[in-house]
């Protein structure tokens, strides 16, 4: 075997010494305080009845011209969720580090659409009431979003008796040209729906710790579309019930899930200071 | 002969009747040097010119030679054993046979047998006249227990025959007295020196063999950083982090045996899967690990680095050793390696299986292997056979909020229940694996041919679930299976050449495979009934690579290796799955595709030696990994991952004082300029961008005689995800890879030790593995715990039993051996579902105590001694 005594000269002592104290200031610096990204904050999550602009909340006149007053406005939510905007995922180099997923193996596929934040607790709001429903603190990825994400799901054990299992109950009147209809309905999935997603609610503000995002419901947009007159009030000044398989029931579908039917409201905790 | 860790210390005998005056004039070296015995027959060419001094008459040379203890110990009673061996002029050992023994006694059989084994290992490179190879008849000389050795003065190192020194006479040779005797330089080639890398390491296991290493996929760890995870358990592949990579279980690797490739390309578990599983621990008699795609050889999927497992067993005679321990694990080896064959030859067979150590965690396999190799003569060959069958139970990976929860029913409340619980018991799987494989290799003078050909029927199933009820109520359970027939080859020819008075080589060489065979993935539901494909498809992968390389040394301590690499790959799949209409109309529920590429690939490396000893190695190479045929559109030019990798290194091999030292200071730096990631939702590959990886390492093994084996690693390493505007020398820009680990280091050590009891020498040996992993980057900015296992082992043994006590995990640490963030829903059906990423991990196996019996039993005919 070559025997080798350990001895290097002073002159490659120096280069490799030079050659070591190069690397380490090259690198080191740059290694430091960096990390993976992302941070998670604390965030406050509520609901709240929306008025439409100029109008009394509960009052609203829709596309076809009805001029609808509620005296009743009930919706049940299963889960809300905002997401960071598209053109951000779509054009990071390396989307969603922090948000690997593992879906074909168990590797760290980098796939990013999924939510800053999110609200799974079932949900029935109010949609007249004045004040916003404040419903808790979530844990959040800070950051920009662009839009939530609202699924509708059957009330179980909330809310009103007249809500029980159904997406939304409301009660009122509509009024176009003289011609008054009351109603009174309930909206409840058929099929195989167990959930009634509403997607592509507009959004803007930057999650940051201690701030409120306001997931607002602007009732009135419920009833684009639906033709009052094609309801059979039963006499007696009885509402018109809205029956499946009717226009009116299926334009209050279609209603339901319109995302500008919702709003979402971002408030930073400096402004929430103010407003207190 | 003195035996070193690293190779062979002594004195090589050259006796020639043609020699007699000159060479008794001749002094020589001491220690370092052989004496090597040239009979008459060795030198019938040389007859013309007997009793004239032929000065240019150049001993056989050993490359490359197995340390040897002392079958009786360290302390055991000194002993010569002297062999006559043929060696023909292609260095080739034809024959050999016992001349002296220089001992009494029941060892003397022991002795015997030791050196018949150890002789068919060390590899020569033959007499020569000049340039002109001669065959030669050496005495071979093995001192056991350093019988009176003299002092060992500083061999020269590399180049050619030193002239001995006058002070030091000629040692005694039991050779007849018309023989000449002289006495040269006997240059070993350092085992493991670095070739192509400062991180280029050849390992022999057998120095740390008592370290805890119960599978050979374990014998990654001796390579510096490697970090193994398993979310799968027995069975399965482990997942390897290297070098900031996480390689998957070879998808960033390329992992062979014996030049095999075990790479499974298009695997539905994973493209590059790669299971060495097959292989009993004790076959594995050296691993060749690059770190780096350095070397023109290492072929697809050596983006991180690349592993060879070399098979071969040093200890001849049968092995009949049994395992039973914690969970009811049990392992049975029994391995017959006949008495004079080459390490090459052996049948083994391995049976082993455990409860787990958790819930669902069992697994039960088999493996057989045999292989015949002929290493002598210019011709040299071998036939290896191999089965093997699996299956096995995983607790697969559990949420971290379920564990503090204790919310999971299948296990009771406690902290401990939970840490190693499940969510889906339907996880686990199956594997077999029947291989055939046949070498060749001539070798004429400075010239060598080596071919490989291999059939592979591989089939493989995973049933596995990580994301619960994430994407459908009714279960997202996968079932992956892959099924294949690879056959391919592999072959080289190189020429060693002589200029300016050194040694240069000239390598050409290709590896081709083809894969046949169908992958597919279905999901299952909650009671492993398939509801959905995911995927279903069959494949024909052709790769063929083709590389030339050259070694020249223009200055005696400057070598340049250079070579380059191409890769061509071929795609041709049938996906099964398509839909039978679209919005046209009616189709076929089928639809073929080809795709190729072809990636081009140099390799640089140059070494200085600085001192006697220590060099420094700069490398940068190219290298790539084939996409997923299961990803590739029509007519495709196939994308790869491509990766330019840079290291510098300062490597030092020799004594420091009585140890024997391997220390290596390496740097490194990687830059991936578009890495390629598989979305199953998008059903293709999809670009991530570019990325970078920088370090450095410290990785030192010393060796103190046999009482003392050590190696220790020190790995730092960074991985970040690049910027768009990131400059080239912007390394360290963006933000951190999550969970590649960033110290890493790796102690393992072995002391031995003989005592006598009535006479008898009794072998002790105390060993231990250290593994330490420092906090790793987890996603949003936090850090996970730093992981310290401790794996120890105590064996004892007598003539021909040994008993073994081995503990993993001594400490009893809870760990979690892969960490991941993905979302999931495990819940009931009717829950909310949460789409937010959750951490999940596979918890790594508690405290592992396993007794262990071995019974060693040289075999074969009794060898000719003293023979006139």
């Amino acid at each position: 075997v070559r025997k080798a005594p350990l001895a290097v000269s002073g002159t490659w002592r120096r280069r490799i010494a030079l050659a070591l104290s190069a690397f380490v200031a090259v690198v080191a610096p740059a290694s430091c305080g960096q990390g993976t990204g992302g941070r998670l904050v604390s965030i406050e999550w509520a609901v709240a009845g929306v008025a439409e602009e100029g109008h009394a909340l509960g009052e609203s006149v829709t596309d076809l011209g009805w001029q609808v007053r509620l005296s009743e406005a009930w919706l049940s939510i299963g889960t809300m969720r905002t997401h960071r905007p598209r053109e951000l995922a779509a054009s990071a180099r390396w989307p969603g580090l922090s948000v690997s997923r593992a879906r074909a193996h168990g590797g760290h596929a980098y796939g990013d659409d999924g939510p800053r934040a999110e609200w799974l607790e079932p949900v029935v709001l109010n949609a007249l009431a004045v004040e916003p429903q404040v419903l808790g603190w979530v844990v959040a990825e800070a950051g920009a979003i662009d839009r939530v994400e609202v699924e509708l799901q059957g009330a179980r054990g909330l809310g009103p008796e007249a809500l029980a299992g159904a997406l939304l109950w409301v009660r009122g009147e509509a009024e176009r040209e003289g011609t008054v209809v009351g109603f009174d309905g309930a909206l409840s999935l058929t099929g195989t729906e167990t959930v009634l997603p509403v997607e592509n609610i507009a959004a803007e503000g930057t999650l940051e710790e201690g701030g409120r995002l306001t997931v607002g419901v602007r009732s009135g947009r419920w009833f684009d579309g639906l033709q009052f007159d094609l309801l059979e009030p039963p006499g007696d000044d009885e509402p018109a019930a809205i029956e499946p398989g009717t226009q009116p029931r299926n334009a209050l579908y279609l209603g339901a899930r319109n995302p500008r039917a919702f709003t979402a409201t971002w408030t930073s905790a400096g402004e929430l200071g103010e407003d207190e | 002969m003195r035996l070193g860790p690293r190779g062979i210390e002594g004195e090589v005998r050259v006796e020639r009747d043609a020699m007699i005056r000159t060479c008794r004039r001749m002094p020589g070296h001491a220690r370092a040097v052989f004496l090597t015995v040239a009979w008459a027959h060795a030198c019938v060419s040389s007859r013309a010119v007997a009793h004239e001094p032929d000065e240019d008459l150049h001993p056989p040379r050993v490359r490359h030679a197995a340390p040897v203890p002392h079958p009786a110990g360290p302390d055991a009673p000194p002993a010569r054993v002297v062999l006559e061996v043929s060696v023909d002029e292609q260095g080739r050992i034809q024959q050999a046979h016992v001349v002296s023994v220089e001992l009494d006694g029941e060892l003397r059989l022991v002795l015997v047998q030791a050196a018949l084994t150890h002789i068919w290992d060390v590899e020569l490179e033959p007499a020569r006249r000049g340039e002109q190879p001669v065959p030669a008849v050496v005495a071979y000389e093995m001192a056991f227990g350093d019988p009176g050795a003299p002092p060992a003065p500083e061999p020269s190192g590399e180049g050619p025959v030193p002239e001995p020194a006058e002070e030091q006479p000629p040692r005694a040779s039991p050779a007849t007295e018309h023989e000449a005797v002289f006495e040269a330089v006997a240059e070993v080639d350092a085992e493991g020196a670095a070739k192509w890398a400062a991180s280029d390491w050849t390992l022999r296991v057998e120095p740390l063999r008592e370290v805890p290493r119960r599978r050979a996929e374990q014998m990654w760890t001796l390579s510096p950083g490697v970090v193994l995870g398993n979310h799968s358990g027995e069975g399965h592949a482990p997942t390897v982090f290297l070098r900031g990579f996480n390689a998957g279980e070879g998808q960033d690797v390329e992992v062979t045996v014996d030049g095999i490739p075990m790479n499974e390309p298009s695997n539905a578990h994973g493209h590059g899967y790669a299971d060495v599983g097959f292989v009993p621990a004790e076959l594995v008699r050296e691993v060749r690990i690059v770190e780096g795609p350095f070397d023109p050889r290492q072929s697809d999927f050596a983006v991180a680095g690349s592993i060879d497992y070399r098979l071969g067993v040093d200890r001849r005679g049968v092995l009949a050793l049994g395992e039973y321990g914690s969970f009811q694990s049990y392992r049975a080896v029994t391995l017959w390696a006949p008495e004079g064959g080459s390490p090459g030859t052996f049948v083994a067979a391995e049976t082993r299986g455990s409860a787990g150590f958790g819930p669902n965690r069992s697994h039960r396999g088999f493996s057989v292997l045999g292989q015949y190799e002929r290493a002598r003569g210019p011709l040299e060959w071998s036939l290896l056979v191999a089965t093997h069958a699996l299956s096995f139970d995983s607790a697969g990976v559990v949420r971290e909020d379920a564990v503090q929860a204790r919310s999971m029913d299948a296990c009771p409340d406690t902290r401990d229940d939970q840490f190693f619980c499940l969510h889906d018991p339907n996880q686990g799987g199956a594997a077999s694996r029947h291989l055939v494989s046949g070498r060749i290799g001539w070798a004429e003078g400075r010239r060598r041919l080596d071919q490989r050909v291999f059939l592979m029927l591989r089939q493989n199933r995973f049933r596995e679930n990580f994301t619960g009820r994430l994407l459908n109520p009714m279960g997202d359970g996968l079932d992956q299976q892959y099924g294949t027939v690879m056959a391919g080859a592999r072959g080289s020819y190189r020429v060693t050449f002589d200029w300016l008075g050194r040694d240069h080589r000239v390598e050409a060489g290709y590896v081709a495979r083809h894969d046949a065979g169908r992958t597919r993935a279905w999901r299952l539901r909650d009671d492993g009934i398939p509801h959905d494909v995911v995927f279903d498809k069959d494949i024909r992968i052709t790769h063929a690579g083709v590389y030339a390389l050259g070694e020249v040394s223009p200055l005696e301590r400057y070598t340049v290796r250079a070579g380059l690499r191409v890769d061509h790959f071929a795609f041709s799949t049938v996906d099964r799955n398509a839909p039978e209409t679209d919005r046209t109309g009616d189709r076929v529920g089928e639809q073929a595709m080809d795709a190729f590429g072809v990636a081009v690939q140099p390799r640089l490396t140059t070494q200085l030696r600085l001192v006697p000893g220590l060099h420094f190695i700069k490398s940068i190479g190219l290298g790539s990994r084939s996409s997923d045929a299961v990803a590739l559109s029509e007519g495709e030019r196939a994308p790869f991952a491509r990766v330019r990798a840079f290291e510098a290194g300062l490597v030092y091999r020799g004594d420091l004082g009585p140890v024997a030292a391997d220390l290596r200071a390496v740097a490194f730096h990687t830059h991936v300029n578009r890495d390629l990631l598989f979305d199953p939702e998008r059903g293709r590959n999809v670009p991530l961008g570019a990325s970078s990886r920088y370090g450095a390492s410290l990785t030192g093994q010393v060796g103190l005689g046999r009482h003392l084996d050590a190696r220790a690693s020190l790995v730092w390493t960074e991985a970040h995800a690049l910027p768009e505007d990131a400059g080239r020398f912007a390394i360290a820009a963006g933000p951190r890879l999550p969970f590649v680990p960033r110290m890493v280091s790796r102690v393992d050590a072995v002391g031995r030790h003989t005592v006598r009891v009535r006479d008898e020498p009794v072998r002790l040996a105390l060993a231990g593995g250290l593994s330490w992993v420092g906090r790793r980057p987890l996603p949003f900015d936090a850090l996970s715990e730093p992981i310290v296992t401790v794996d120890a082992s105590a064996t004892v043994g007598w003539r021909w039993l040994t008993v073994g006590l081995m503990a993993l995990n001594l400490f009893d640490a809870r760990y979690r051996q892969l960490e991941l963030h993905h979302p999931s829903h495990f819940g009931e059906p009717g829950d909310p579902v949460s789409l937010r990423p959750a951490r999940h991990f596979a918890a790594g196996p508690p405290l592992t105590v396993l007794l262990t019996v071995a019974v060693h039993i040289p075999t074969g005919p009794a060898p000719r001694e003293e023979e006139p």
